[in-house]
């Protein structure tokens, strides 16, 4: 533990005209979570695309293994180990949940079907509930089934650093929880994770360390328990 | 009364051959549409190229019709490639929004240019392989090309959409069309997809054309109308519908053949009469998915 | 000079319309060749089409592959009523002219709500059954056509020659240009513009779009209508081998290839496009590979189009007319002052909204005070914006009541709110990007504005003095928000921030009563921010009522008097800001779980 997986430096995306980040530093430490905070339009979610080649970066570096990455088409990085669970699910809704898995595992495809197949078994018992509606439309499953299968979907590339954008959205407490253990057990695994949340103080509590981002810049920075005490975190997004 | 039976029967069977054409084209159609939100307004020229090829492999080099088939298949599969490359991929992040539409009919009036000088303009006979014989089935005269037609778009038709749902190929591209960020991040090269989706759907055309042609004739200028009809259907059944497009194919064919037994001017116009009505009170088709406006 | 029409008009106006005249009238006497006067006669009438036609593709954003078919209708028209009907040019022309307005009517009607592929099916489809008519029925002759058109002739009823008939044409395309430039300039132009950048926020501010699509359809009818008749009466011969597609498509080409939207691209595009047969006309056999080469060309590398190109050259832009200044007309505010009363201004009661099976809304109480700031948070997703759409129009509530004061409203489109005194800003920013920063909130006060069409159309001093009067407002508007200085920037160059302030200037130029703000503080910085909380307090001070949807914490608990918490399309706490932040529902639904073996640090 300790060695840096990804780093960021000097990052700036922008829309149009519209900058969406403005110059970001980070590192994720293998191993770790680091979580991403800050309200919306802050950033947040620009930083996660700029890392999966989503998003439109107009200067700095991205590295990964001490690899850039910057400007990489996004199926590449995907190959290369990251993956990308999407703000929103972003399910395959008119695919079955099997098929949602199957072309999570795309990149092993079609020579490894064997491979695939195991890590499919993997998900469905890592979440049981997959599989009983494994013939089911992903469009039909409940809000926190479908953040299950976006999980799964994601894990099924066998990724070493896991992206995730905001997995608590629109779930009820019980499944928040239940979504945050999961978290930890992906750490446990041994997961790189880089977590975009809203609810800031679920995110604190599970980051080794963590960013504030600001109208695309990095405010503040420092361990989840750190920024937790923080004043000024405290005040904007604890409600404090 | 039994020659009414007959051309009864003769318009029926007409109705759905022309009808199974349109539905093979726009399912063409509908496949660009999802994945890229463009589509090609030069389908007809592509089923033309298609029809004048084939003429060429089967008449001029003897070729097998089943060779032909192959051969017109994968020229406008090809065509359709650099259709991509040229057409659509440069002009798709332009502001204007349905800069495609040009630059499609652009291609497709060079189409046209290029069959005249490399087949001349005039309308040539398409030799149907089964035979020039009116198969009597009662008092219905029908020539067996349209039969043949209707089992060979219908089964074409049919076994893209099982490709779609099916296969890793298939459904990789379903995904790219339901959620391109979503696929990019699968690991689906989504651009090599999109290449491969005008790929599909020209080739759809290109195997309309070597079908249609032995019952109109093989010319520079036969496919602008059924390019356009076959637009209509897709709009009819609603561009994302797979179902509702092939309904849309048939009830256009054989409404024109239908009405085309009462007065032939009638079947000219119909198709695009009775577009304006469905259009006028469902906007995104019969069957097409309602729009939720995202605020 | 200063007319009663072309109010706007100054000197210099009249100088290039004079030199254009001058132009126009020396042309035929100079090149007096019979040919070289016939093509020039063909441009002339084709340039208005064309420029009717931009009216509805590069102003209003819709597009028309059949504008062949209304061209047909002006045609055959007053081929009909002068060679069968023995009618006179003067009065067969305009009924030409008026029948392709009817069309264009008729033609709006399934093309309002249809969009993109659609959308062109509908004008395909119309195209079509306007060249199978021609075609087929026997009144149009076919391709035999109509022969013994009557040549146009001058008021003593002798014939017009050639030149005669290119000055009238000529005259009357100018004529089509200085009222498009009237159009374009003024409130119709604006509008149509915004309706392309963003229907829904156009709809916000009290636009009823319907009405402008069908506007637009008919001018662009009448101008394709006009140049049927010129057509018709040119050669005396008209059949249905003119009426096509490819004429749909090469018009369509024109505007594009010229410039959309821009005033002079389509007298480029069509004077380029329809030179090409007459260019190539040698190459007969190669002339579609030139045609559609140089469509594909234009498309792939100029897709602004020629003068749309050179527009947005650096040394062309220096050197237009720099702006007038404007001064601000700080009453704009006064309209909230007097309607200070007491009560609620807005009561929703059991408000309930499905998308499908998914309940976004369910049973929703909340009543906003007149003359407060009502603050509604809740976590991504807890239907904050639905609550913002069903009570503007946007979406039609599945159950529930919505009271304006004492009255209950039906269920009704943005712009009918609009008119009731709800406005709002868009989460997902949407600015009318074809205009400029002052033009947008000029949009806003379409309801306050009362030239109409005629007055846009002549300029007459009203509406040139309405416009500058509310100019001035406008300005006032951009004070408060602090971007006057960007005034007359393209709105789309502005940054993150400066675009929600402008969309919170063009939503108060509608004289809100109530004034619902959908994440204002999205993507602002820590400086705009605090001028943001600055604005929001000088706008209730005026006395308009405001709804702020934000997740900024500091932000809301520092501007509200009130505040509703939605979790799960629910309403589940409301109150002061203090009471709210104590309240352990919104805290677990907002701030996450409490999870008790932690350090308890965070949930303080």
């Amino acid at each position: 533990m300790g060695l840096s997986m990804l780093s960021i430096e000097g990052l700036k995306v922008a829309y149009g005209h519209v900058e969406a980040l403005r110059g970001i530093d980070m590192a994720m430490k293998q191993g770790e979570i680091t979580a991403i905070i800050g309200s919306n339009g802050a950033g947040k979610t620009s930083a996660l695309m700029a890392i999966s080649g989503l998003a439109p970066v107009t200067a700095g570096d991205i590295r990964f293994e001490g690899q850039t990455i910057t400007r990489r088409r996004p199926h590449d990085i995907t190959r290369l180990g990251i993956t990308h669970i999407l703000e929103g699910r972003q399910l395959f809704a008119d695919q079955t949940v099997e098929d949602n898995l199957l072309l999570g595992g795309y990149t092993r495809l079609p020579h490894n079907r064997v491979r695939v197949a195991e890590l499919m078994e993997r998900e469905m018992t890592r979440f049981p509930i997959l599989r009983e509606r494994r013939r089911q439309l992903a469009g039909t499953l409940s809000g926190g089934e479908q953040q299950m299968l976006a999980i799964a979907r994601g894990l099924m590339s066998e990724p070493r650093v896991i992206l995730m954008d905001e997995p608590s959205m629109g779930l009820a407490p019980l499944l928040v929880k239940e979504i945050a253990s999961t978290i930890r057990a992906l750490r446990k695994e041994g997961a790189t994770i880089v977590l975009v949340e809203q609810m800031a103080a679920t995110a604190l509590r599970l980051a080794d360390h963590a960013y504030v981002l600001e109208n695309g810049r990095v405010k503040l920075s420092g361990t989840g328990a750190e920024l937790a005490r923080m004043p000024e975190v405290k005040r904007a997004y604890l409600g404090g | 009364m039994s020659l009414f039976f007959a051309k009864l029967w003769q318009a029926l069977v007409s109705g759905l051959s022309i009808g199974s054409i349109y539905a093979l084209i726009a399912e063409g159609y509908y496949i660009t549409f999802v994945t890229t939100g463009a589509l090609n307004f030069g389908q007809g020229e592509f089923l033309m190229i298609g029809a004048l090829f084939g003429l060429t492999c089967y008449v001029t080099f003897g070729l097998p019709y089943a060779v032909a088939v192959i051969a017109a298949v994968l020229l406008t599969g090809v065509m359709g490639a650099a259709l991509e490359r040229g057409a659509i991929r440069p002009v798709m992040r332009h502001a204007l929004s349905l800069s495609w539409v040009l630059s499609t009919v652009a291609v497709s009036i060079i189409l046209k240019n290029a069959a005249v000088n490399l087949w001349g303009p005039e309308q040539i006979k398409f030799p149907s392989p089964f035979g020039e014989a009116v198969l009597q089935i009662g008092s219905a005269g029908i020539f067996p090309q349209e039969l043949f037609i209707i089992v060979a778009a219908l089964g074409t038709v049919f076994a893209v959409q099982m490709f779609l749902r099916r296969s890793l190929l298939g459904k990789a591209l379903i995904a790219v069309a339901f959620n391109r960020n979503a696929a990019a991040v699968m690991g689906i090269n989504v651009p090599r997809m999109v290449v491969f989706a005008f790929v599909l759907s020209s080739a759809l055309a290109g195997l309309g054309g070597i079908l249609i042609a032995p019952i109109t004739f093989a010319w520079a200028y036969m496919g602008t109308v059924p390019g356009i009809k076959a637009f209509a259907a897709a709009i009819f059944g609603g561009l994302e519908n797979p179902i509702g497009i092939l309904i849309g194919g048939l009830v256009i064919g054989l409404l024109e053949q239908l009405l085309g037994m009462v007065n032939s001017n009638l079947k000219e116009g119909i198709t695009f009469f009775f577009i304006l009505i469905v259009l006028a009170i469902r906007p995104t088709g019969l069957m097409g998915r309602r729009e939720i406006t995202k605020v | 000079m200063q007319l009663p029409i072309f109010a706007f008009s100054g000197p210099k106006d009249w100088a290039l319309v004079a030199l254009a005249a001058l132009i126009l009238a020396l042309l035929p006497v100079v090149f007096d060749d019979p040919f070289f006067i016939l093509v020039m006669q063909s441009l002339a009438y084709l340039f208005i089409v064309t420029l009717g036609l931009d009216i509805l593709v590069g102003w209003t954003g819709q597009i028309s592959l059949g504008h062949a078919g209304l061209y047909a209708v002006g045609a055959y028209t007053t081929a009909l009523a002068s060679a069968r009907l023995g009618l006179p040019f003067w009065l067969s022309a305009p009924l030409g002219v008026a029948l392709a307005g009817l069309f264009g009517a008729a033609l709006a009607v399934p093309s309002l709500r249809a969009k993109g592929p659609y959308l062109a099916m509908v004008t395909i489809a119309f195209g079509f059954m306007a060249e199978v008519t021609s075609n087929r029925w026997s009144l149009t002759g076919g391709p035999m056509g109509i022969m013994s058109i009557p040549p146009p002739t001058l008021p003593d009823g002798s014939e017009m020659t050639a030149t005669q008939y290119f000055w009238l044409i000529a005259g009357v395309a100018l004529l089509c240009h200085l009222l498009a430039a009237n159009l374009f300039r003024s409130r119709m132009g604006r509008t149509l513009l915004a309706l392309q950048g963003s229907e829904i926020a156009a709809q916000s501010v009290g636009v009823n779009v319907y009405r402008y699509k069908v506007l637009a359809f008919v001018i662009s009818s009448v101008y394709a209508g006009i140049g049927g008749v010129f057509f018709a009466h040119q050669n005396g011969f008209i059949n249905s081998d003119t009426f096509v597609f490819s004429l749909s498509v090469s018009l369509l080409t024109s505007a594009l290839m010229g410039g959309s939207g821009t005033l002079f691209g389509p007298l480029v595009g069509s004077v380029i496009l329809n030179l090409i047969p007459t260019v190539f006309a040698s190459l007969h056999d190669y002339h579609l590979y030139i045609y559609g080469g140089i469509i594909l060309v234009t498309i792939v590398f100029l897709p602004r189009g020629i003068v749309g190109s050179l527009q947005q050259m650096p040394a062309l832009r220096r050197l237009r007319r720099p702006p007038a200044v404007i001064t601000p007309d700080r009453s704009v505010l006064d309209f909230a002052r007097d309607s200070a009363q007491d009560g609620p201004v807005l009561v929703v009661r059991g408000l309930a909204k499905s998308f499908g099976g998914i309940r976004a809304l369910s049973g929703v109480d909340v009543a906003i005070k007149r003359g407060t700031v009502h603050g509604l948070i809740g976590p991504n997703g807890s239907g904050k914006s639905t609550f913002v759409n069903v009570v503007t129009g946007v979406f039609r509530a599945s159950a529930g009541k919505i009271m304006l004061g004492e009255r209950e409203l039906p269920p009704q489109g943005p712009h009918r709110m609009a008119q009731h005194g709800i406005t709002r800003t868009f989460q997902s920013i949407r600015l009318f990007v074809d205009l400029s920063v002052i033009d947008n909130v000029m949009v806003g006060f379409h309801l306050q504005l009362k030239s109409g069409l005629w007055a846009h159309l002549l300029q007459t001093r009203a509406a040139v003095a309405e416009e500058a009067a509310y100019r001035g407002k406008a300005m006032a508007l951009l004070e408060l928000v602090g971007i006057a200085e960007r005034a007359h920037d393209p709105a789309q160059n502005l940054s993150y921030g400066q675009q929600r302030l402008l969309e919170i200037a063009r939503a108060l130029a509608a004289r809100p009563q109530l004034l619902m703000l959908d994440e204002p503080a999205a993507g602002v910085n820590p400086t705009e921010l605090h001028h943001l909380s600055r604005i929001i307090r000088d706008i209730k001070a005026a006395g308009v009522t405001l709804l702020v949807i934000e997740h900024h914490m500091e932000l809301i608990m520092g501007i509200s008097d009130v505040i509703s918490v939605f979790d799960f399309g629910q309403k589940i706490s409301e109150g002061s800001a203090a009471a709210v932040r104590e309240d352990k529902k919104v805290i677990e639904a907002y701030l996450g779980v409490a999870e008790p073996d932690h350090d308890g640090a965070v949930h303080a």
